[in-house]
């Protein structure tokens, strides 16, 4: 008998802990529990490091692929997991130590929250089409109630909306999953791949379109994405950054993972999946302009920031993949440390409208501060991560001589540069009102330390991208290279 | 709200061309499937699955899919339930874990009610017991009768005002049953024989295919499944049951919108 780490530890791990959730609440352990699985996670994760940069590791489930369920831990899928990990603590420290929302630090809310990721990492592992819906489904349900979790009455309206709008998604990709099984008699994503050509035409089309469908409304791409804001307005802060976070990337992947594997020749889909990409970008960044809430101005911003990672993955080149792979990690930290900021901006004033958030650096500087560094990063300015992603995805386009991309993304940054800087404004103005200032306490430096460690890895990021581009440079070509995955799983050439 | 509002706001034009065009997908989505399904492929998964049954000794092959073969698949459903009841218990009930709150005393359950439960209750146990045990040899398994438990002890709370599942104590089986499920997994990965998440670790001889104990793992983690599915169904029907009665702040909410 030997203990083996496998990928399925991943998804197992967090299971057992959801499942055994009356043993923690009994010893008043559930949010020691939850922080340090995710760390566990995350450290078992980098222990995979160094085996993955050899070969991408299979496990098979009872079977053998392609009959069986089995798990594909490459490097890409190594990287998100990880990153799912990182942010899942920072998130669960963070409400951990906070010490409002004690909704958030209940049974039902440690169950959620933990599926949520786990079912994140099994979506980017799985190498089996219905496993991959199973965990939509894992995801799907946990954000569902995840949103409604606070209880009042926006909470409430918001998982209504988010079941309803994501039921139909996920009815979306079931109907594609039927097709594919029909039409293949298979369920493994690597025999799905080498049958896929061989349908007709106007199938692989209608595949094509609702998998979009499906996956762009779950992706918050444009114009799937009209849900979005209200239900990022109406649920706790705390939880949006761990859609905006967490969920969001894992259904980005698994779009462009499916694209990139199905279809033998990317290049089919590219114009269509960058145009979308470019639309969503800057529709969502013209419309955040127009935005007095700071929580519906994050959604358009993180909306945006969707845009520019499809607009670069769509476009299929290693060189645009990396950077791309590399603004979604930055993206994830920025957001997250965004919303975090909203949720202690929150305990403070009753509205995060412009207009009530007059003077907020007077008596909250730490959280101004940091909203300035992350609004600093989104836009991508130098020492921050942000500047290096961005700079590598236009240097992919331009590189290859393709500038109206390079244009787009210019101009997007621009405008978030216009609503960035006109919150930062808001907040470093004389206060409007001298009465709302009264109940406002110190700030306890406690509350803000993984805000703070956030803060640190965008910086050290920003200064040392090396310590991430051979890993993201392997990710990119896991994430593009069709023919090795094939090989792997079905010990055929293509 | 809507109450007050005059008809013609109540229907607006792109909801009704909304449902139609749903109504117009959902029509193209059957003729597909109809023309494609009837020729399916012979040399499919689930072919293959059915030549290679005989190695589980499961007399059933649908169980040997659902539990060994795709059992991943089918621990991911058992997740799913479980987080649709904490879902529920979450927005019916004042969470799960809170003390049971007293339903309408004065409402009497009707006489036919009471008696056919009082016959019913003892033979639908019986027979959910019996469709979970028998899973890898007839028709049904884990979440069939798991779900018939569940309904036998439904019928009980309707025709008895004062039985009352107490929400800790299915937590507790549901938490037994749900890490028992994914310590057999763990326990197939860790045994040199199978090394695999959900292999089937116990010996499965195929002589004894066809008999009550055969088939290894499976009929046990039917059993695992069967506990989980019936005490999840019996925590939601409880938490509806509860809400119904003193509406507490979230369900007079959802009332409101």
């Amino acid at each position: 008998m030997t203990l083996h780490f496998t990928p399925v530890w991943f998804i197992a791990v967090p299971l057992l802990l959801a499942f055994l959730a009356p043993l923690w609440v009994r010893w008043r352990l559930l949010m020691p529990v939850l922080f340090s699985a995710q760390v566990a996670l995350f450290a078992l994760a980098l222990s995979w490091i160094p085996a993955v940069r050899i070969a991408p590791i299979l496990e098979t489930i009872v079977i053998a692929p392609p009959l069986g369920i089995h798990l594909h831990l490459d490097a890409i899928a190594l990287l998100l997991v990880a990153l799912f990990s990182f942010a899942g603590a920072i998130i669960t420290a963070f409400i951990w130590l906070d010490n409002g929302a004690a909704h958030l630090r209940e049974r039902p809310a440690f169950i959620l929250i933990l599926l949520l990721i786990a079912g994140s990492n099994g979506m980017v592992l799985t190498g089996d089409i219905f496993n991959l819906y199973v965990f939509i489904e894992i995801v799907g349900v946990s954000a569902y109630a995840l949103a409604a979790i606070r209880r009042d009455k926006t909470a409430l309206e918001a998982g209504l909306k988010y079941l309803i709008v994501g039921s139909v998604a996920a009815i979306f990709i079931l109907f594609a999953i039927v097709l594919l099984y029909l039409q293949t008699g298979q369920l493994n994503i690597a025999a799905l791949a080498q049958a896929f050509s061989n349908m007709p035409a106007q199938m692989q089309l209608l595949i094509g379109l609702l998998m979009l469908i499906g996956l762009g409304i779950k992706a918050e791409l444009f114009p799937f994405n009209f849900w979005v804001p209200d239900i990022y307005r109406g649920s706790d802060p705390e939880i949006t950054a761990l859609y905006s976070g967490v969920l969001v990337k894992a259904f980005l992947f698994v779009l462009f993972h499916l694209t990139f594997i199905l279809l033998a020749d990317p290049t089919v889909a590219r114009n269509w999946l960058m145009a979308l990409g470019a639309i969503t970008m800057i529709v969502a960044e013209l419309v955040a302009l127009r935005q007095n809430d700071l929580r519906r101005m994050l959604a358009y911003s993180s909306l945006g920031q969707v845009g520019l990672i499809t607009l670069a993955l769509a476009f299929a080149s290693e060189a645009t993949t990396a950077g791309a792979l590399f603004h979604m990690i930055n993206h994830t930290f920025i957001k997250v440390l965004l919303f975090l900021l909203a949720a202690l901006m929150l305990r403070q004033y009753a509205s995060l409208k412009l207009t009530d958030v007059h003077g907020l650096s007077r008596t909250m500087p730490l959280a101004a501060g940091l909203f300035v560094l992350g609004a600093l990063a989104v836009l991508g300015l130098p020492p921050l991560s942000g500047f290096i992603s961005k700079l590598w995805i236009l240097k992919g386009f331009s590189d290859v001589q393709t500038f109206w991309p390079v244009a787009l993304i210019l101009t997007a940054a621009l405008i978030e540069a216009g609503y960035y800087f006109r919150w930062i404004r808001a907040f470093y103005a004389a206060p409007t009102d001298a009465a709302s200032m009264a109940k406002m306490e110190g700030e306890k430096v406690l509350n803000y330390a993984p805000l703070l460690v956030i803060a640190g890895v965008l910086i050290v990021l920003g200064v040392a991208p090396f310590l991430l581009e051979d890993w993201l440079q392997q990710a990119a070509q896991a994430l593009l290279g069709r023919e090795a995955l094939l090989n792997a799983v079905l010990g055929v050439q293509p | 709200m809507s109450r007050r509002l005059p008809l013609r706001k109540r229907f607006r034009v792109h909801t009704l061309l909304l449902i139609a065009l749903c109504g117009w997908l959902l029509m193209l989505h059957l003729t597909l499937l109809l023309n494609h399904g009837l020729d399916a492929p012979s040399n499919g998964v689930g072919d293959l699955y059915l030549a290679r049954n005989s190695e589980t000794a499961s007399a059933n092959v649908v169980t040997t899919v659902v539990v060994s073969y795709r059992g991943f698949d089918t621990l991911g459903e058992v997740t799913v339930l479980f987080l649709a009841a904490t879902g529920v218990g979450l927005l019916f009930a004042g969470g799960l874990g809170a003390t049971p709150a007293f339903r309408d005393r004065h409402n009497h359950p009707n006489e036919v009610m009471v008696t056919g439960t009082r016959l019913l209750f003892p033979a639908l146990l019986l027979l959910g017991v019996y469709i979970v045990l028998h899973g890898h040899l007839s028709p049904g398994g884990g979440f069939q009768g798991g779900v018939i438990v569940a309904t036998a002890f439904f019928l009980r709370m309707i025709a008895d005002p004062n039985f009352n599942l107490d929400h800790a104590q299915l937590g507790w089986v549901e938490s037994f049953a749900g890490s028992g499920f994914v310590l057999f997994g763990m326990l197939g990965l860790v045994f040199v024989t199978t090394a695999s998440f959900l292999g089937n670790f116990l010996p499965h001889p195929v002589a004894a295919m066809g008999q009550l104990v055969s088939a290894g793992v499976i009929p046990l983690i039917y059993l695992l499944v069967g506990i989980k599915v019936g005490a999840e169904i019996g925590a939601i029907f409880q938490d509806m049951l509860e809400a119904d009665h003193d509406a507490p702040l979230p369900a007079r909410a959802a009332e409101e919108l």
